[in-house]
């Protein structure tokens, strides 16, 4: 991806209030973690599973900080349950997820697409799909005030024509 | 050893101003009995206890954060302890009470009823500050030097299956659960965590 693209993902993040990013490192989105893990005003934190991921977040909540789950759509699958159970307590999330899986990417990505907003609409997760660099950081912006408004998790999709 | 005795020597241990997260089943409800308290987060789910303890801790690294964890729940998710070891943590003490079983799902049989050693597991993810209570009197000099000293602790207690009668219920939902802790920690810490809805009023 263009690193001018993973800064706006990673100004978005910052200019949202978000300062506490974990995540399990991908290769569709390395420069924004890369970026991240650089940067003061984020404390990054990398974790062996995407569903350890949310709840480190949600605990990162509790101490006051404002979380984003940064993770890939298969990711995401692996996340389900963690996610699905943070609706119990109630409590709210920024994920990031790139979007990639259209026609012309590979085919395992696109079944992992195929997967996704089904499963975000199973577990009642609101979402927003970026598909041009323009729309990122203001998305990512909304998504966070909303998530902490209405207290559950939301979701920021980034395709690969926002991405790429 | 029973697992409410060892909760009881940690509830007479505790700092009343520790952070406590603990797993779904019966340590919740035999916690809730013996310490109930807003700085205790109840019926964390399966296999997060850890991941939310961590969570915790690295965002509060001045306040000592206790996680209660059971064998099945850690099980789950191996990888927090990795995770956990490489944050260099200096306020967390992790007590697994290993009764080898899913206790809170009928009881069968966990892998740590087999070959698997939590404690082993725990000081290969890098975690230096490990110990394996089968005693009580060992459990409760391990539990102290955790409670009173710096670092990132790790007690496995070996404790038979089986709870305590005539506990109270639990009576809070996760709803309520979030609003106490979370309260709780804006009160102590002097922040904001849970943003108004309505600004205009």
């Amino acid at each position: 991806m263009e690193v001018g693209k993973a800064r706006a993902v990673v100004e978005g993040l910052r200019e949202a209030g978000v300062n506490f990013a974990v995540g399990l490192p991908d290769s569709q989105f390395h420069e924004v973690y890369e970026l991240i893990a650089e940067d003061p005003s984020f404390k990054y934190v990398g974790v062996g599973n995407e569903a350890e991921g949310a709840a480190v977040a949600m605990g990162a909540w509790f101490g006051g900080k404002k979380p984003v789950l940064l993770i890939a759509t298969s990711g995401l699958l692996v996340a389900t349950f963690s996610l699905a159970r943070l609706h119990l307590k109630e409590v709210p999330l920024l994920v990031v997820i790139p979007y990639r899986g259209d026609l012309g990417d590979p085919r395992w990505m696109g079944i992992y697409k195929k997967l996704t907003e089904p499963m975000l609409n199973a577990m009642d997760i609101p979402y927003e799909v970026v598909k041009q660099p323009g729309e990122i950081k203001k998305t990512i912006g909304g998504c966070q005030a909303c998530t902490e408004r209405w207290l559950k998790p939301v979701a920021v999709l980034i395709t690969g024509e926002a991405l790429w | 050893m029973k697992r409410f005795e060892c909760l009881k020597i940690l509830a007479s241990a505790l700092d009343p101003s520790a952070l406590m997260v603990a797993n779904v089943g019966p340590i919740s409800r035999e916690w809730n009995a013996l310490r109930p308290s807003d700085a205790n987060l109840l019926q964390v789910n399966l296999g997060l206890c850890a991941a939310v303890g961590m969570g915790l801790a690295i965002s509060l690294p001045h306040r000592q954060v206790v996680i209660l964890d059971g064998d099945g729940n850690l099980l789950l998710n191996l990888a927090s302890l990795a995770d956990m070891a490489n944050q260099e943590l200096k306020n967390v003490v992790h007590i697994v009470l290993d009764n080898e079983a899913y206790e809170g799902g009928g009881g069968l049989r966990s892998a740590t009823a087999g070959k698997a050693n939590l404690a082993l597991i725990a000081e290969g993810a890098g975690i230096k500050n490990v110990h394996v209570a089968t005693g009580l009197d060992f459990f409760e000099k391990a539990a102290r030097e955790a409670l009173q000293s710096a670092g990132h602790h790790f007690v496995v207690a070996k404790v038979e299956k089986g709870s305590v009668p005539e506990l109270p219920t639990l009576t809070l939902d996760g709803k309520e659960a979030k609003y106490r802790f979370a309260r709780y920690i804006e009160r102590t810490e002097g922040k904001q965590i849970l943003k108004p809805r309505y600004t205009h009023i």
